[in-house]
Parts: C-alpha cells; structure tokens; sequence
C-alpha cells in the first residue's frame, strides 16, 4: 500500500515536471524522457507487473495531457516495462551501465515506434534526418538523465523494502 | 484450488493483455471521434491543470526575478533607447491615427465590416508542451468552460499559432501550425496568390515551415507576407502566418517552393489568444 502510494506520487511528480518544467530549459533541443526512465527503472527493480503498470498510467496520463490519442503512447510503454521486467532479479542493477543500456534500448524501441505509426503511415521516408534531428539528441539527454534517476530510484526502492521488511517482522 | 486460480489471474502475460487490450479500446474511440474519452478530460482538468497553473505561475515568478537582476547599465542605456524609439512611434501614430480616421470613413462609405478585430477572444496561458520533437503541440489552460471549441484558431502575439485540437472542460489542446500534419491554406497579402503552408519536421528543427504550390509565374517574393487564405475551411481569413524566404522552382518547372519563418516565437510561446470564433 504504501508502495503504491508512493510510486503513484513519483510518477505525478515526473509527468508535472516533463510537461511544465523541462520544457523551460533553455539551450536545450531536446529533453529528457522521464516517464520511460521511470517505467524502465519500475521493470528492472521491481519486475513485469510494476514496470507494466507505471508504463499504463503514465503513458495514459501524458496522452490526455497532450492530445494524443488516448492509449497511444501507453502501449509502448506498456510494452517496455514487460520487456524490462524480463530481466528482474536475472541483472545485477547496481552497475551504471544497466540503465545506459536500458535508456539506449528503451528509446530505440519507443522512436521506432513512433515513426512507424505517426510518420511512416503517412508516407514520411526521410528517417535519416529525424534520425539526426530527433531521435539522436534526445536519446542522449535521456541516456545521461537516466543515470542520475536509476541511481535515486535504486536507494528509493532499497530504503522501501528495508521498511517493508520491518514492518512484516514486526507483524509476525 | 483457489489459491492456483489467484496465480493465474496475477500471472504477468494476463496483465500484459488486458492492459494492451484496454489501451487499444481507447485509442480506436479516441481515433473515431476525434477527442479523448470524457472521463480522462475531466480526470485531468480536476488535477493535474490546478497544479501545473501553478508550476507555470512559479515558474514565471523565477524568470521575472531573474531578469530584474539584469545589468543597471544596461537597463539605463535600454531606457534611452526606448525613449527615443517612443518619441518617434508617437510621431508615426499621430500620422496613422488620422490615416485610420479617413479609413473608416471610406470603409463605412463602402460597407466594409473589419471583422478581425471584432472576433471575441479569450486569453490563455500556456501549461503543458510536449517536449519531444515529433510533435509541436502545447496544452492552455481555457477550456469548454471558457467557451472554447475544437478547430478553433490559437493566435499569439505576431500572428496564427495553432489550431484547438481537443477540448476539456478547463484545458485545450493547440496543435501548432509546425506540426507534421497540419497544412494551412494561405495566399500572399500583397498579390493574393495562393500557396500552402505544411508543417515539416526537417523544416521545424531550423524554425522553419514549407510554403508549397505556389505557381511558377506567382508574384510572391522574399519577406512577402503571407496570410490565412479566405477559401480556407478551418482558418479565419487575413491572419498573419508568417514571412517568405528560399523561394525556388521546383523540378517540375510549374510550381514554386520554399519557407516561411513564421510570425510567432513557438520557442518561447507562453501566452496566447484563443479566438471564439468558428469558420462557417
């Protein structure tokens, strides 16, 4: 319960900051996804359900926000929070690495997917530059923020279930 | 038993589907009626438009401290500036204001309306943006509540910004005119020939737009400025888009292309104005 109530709160908080705040930094020509470091980060700490689940909400969320169709984005990340939750407790998390590699193939997937159901259905074939333009600059931004966030979510989630122990012991 | 019927309903691929089977459903309504499902909208509107006015509202507060922490001497040298740009404007009005006078009388002579500037409008604040650059949209915090509708048009201070594309109950969604999916219907304010305005990625990362389908032999020129046709069917008439440049023949030899720097900063675009008016 009180997982839930925190990770409902986190993920208000990020999608608050994506729409209202990273947009205002300026020099910047692309910004950070956070709602897929968080969905990555919920798969790989915590496995499928909760990856899967993080990715529903916030994908739901930022999609009524910002006029997309309603289940667009959800889905994919839906899909990335399954994918990552494959490799719960079968990947060592306290390498910097992990997240590098997820982030790069986390954004891999959701740009590809974007492409081929915005852009590429209506005939848009120049993918080398939204390649350049896009895709690239944002898949950096992401991939360094999301060293920093995996890094918090990781003592987060140990400091969550340190408190989750106790309280089950003090229930026995 | 029980407990083994527990297990499958939890078991991870069951959640997988129905969660891609509950995102499908929504997005085949959301596609077929064109505007997101009731429920959400006022979801939405009741959370997270409150907080993220407020954000904004902080947010402004910080760049306006920051500014004020700028150079004194450079304010003072801007001041003396101004002044003088004052003076002179002053001078302009006095000679524009009379101009203005003989104008509306011809006008009145002559049964003109000058509807544009009595279009009733409502001003908004930006407080959402989507910030990943496949798509330029931003969120504004007027809604149906406010009298706002779908494919109304958003202008900013310059010119056209965008079109509503969804309306809650005290937030609308503005597709801008950058977007890949939007085309415009224009025609150049001095020789009134017909071009097209289309929204391009390649284009929106140079701050750009296309400008598309003029003919060859069409009198539009670099820094033309180029407005909102009257044939157009979304779009009220004679709203400034944005200006002419790179204007080339295409390979075809029957058609002319290029770009237009649109009239509105889309960098930093924070207020708005929402004109209530739909084109019949």
């Amino acid at each position: 319960m009180k997982r839930i109530i925190i990770q409902g709160l986190l993920l208000g908080i990020l999608i608050l900051l994506q729409v209202s705040v990273l947009n205002r930094i300026p020099y910047l020509n692309a910004s950070p996804n956070l709602i897929l470091i968080y969905t990555f980060s919920a798969g790989l700490l915590r496995g499928s359900v909760n990856g899967m689940m993080t990715g529903f909400f916030g994908g739901l969320i930022m999609d009524v926000i910002l006029g997309q169709y309603v289940g667009f984005s959800s889905l994919i990340y839906i899909v990335l929070g399954f994918l990552t939750g494959l490799t719960y407790q079968r990947l060592t998390t306290d390498v910097p690495l992990i997240p590098i590699l997820m982030a790069f193939f986390c954004e891999m997937l959701y740009h590809m997917y974007i492409y081929v159901f915005r852009f590429l259905v209506r005939n848009r074939l120049n993918f080398g530059s939204y390649f350049n333009n896009i895709i690239f600059p944002e898949t950096v931004i992401t991939v360094v923020v999301s060293i920093i966030l995996f890094g918090l979510f990781y003592y987060g989630n140990n400091l969550l279930e340190e408190s989750e122990k106790r309280s089950a012991l003090k229930f026995v | 038993m029980k407990k083994r019927r527990l297990d499958f309903l939890f078991s991870i691929k069951y959640i997988l589907l129905i969660l891609t089977i509950i995102c499908l459903v929504s997005l085949v309504i959301t596609y077929s009626r064109g505007d997101s499902i009731g429920v959400y909208k006022t979801a939405v509107s009741k959370v997270i438009s409150p907080v993220s006015n407020a954000i904004t509202g902080i947010g402004d507060h910080f760049s306006e401290r920051s500014q004020l922490k700028a150079d004194k001497e450079e304010l003072l040298e801007k001041i003396e500036r101004l002044e003088e740009e004052n003076r002179l404007l002053q001078e302009q009005l006095k000679k524009y204001q009379s101009d203005y006078y003989s104008l509306s009388e011809m006008k009145e002579l002559l049964n003109i309306k000058d509807d544009f500037s009595n279009y009733p409008m409502v001003g908004a604040k930006v407080i959402a943006k989507d910030n990943g650059n496949w798509f330029s949209r931003f969120t504004i915090n007027r809604g149906s509540n406010d009298g706002v509708q779908k494919d109304m048009n958003v202008i900013a201070a310059g010119g056209l910004a965008g079109i509503v594309t969804q309306v809650g109950p005290d937030y609308a969604v503005v597709t801008s005119i950058l977007d890949d999916q939007m085309n415009v219907s224009a025609i150049c304010r001095s020789s009134r020939d017909a071009c097209m305005v289309m929204g391009d990625i390649d284009a929106m990362s140079e701050g750009y737009i296309r400008l598309m389908y003029m003919k060859k032999d069409a009198d539009i020129r670099e820094f033309d400025e180029i407005i909102t046709a009257p044939t157009s069917s979304k779009y009220l008439p004679d709203l400034t888009i944005g200006y002419a440049v790179l204007l080339q023949i295409d390979p075809n030899n029957m058609t002319k292309s290029g770009y237009l720097i649109p009239a509105v900063d889309f960098e930093n675009i924070e207020n708005v104005m929402v004109i209530l008016k739909l084109k019949q």
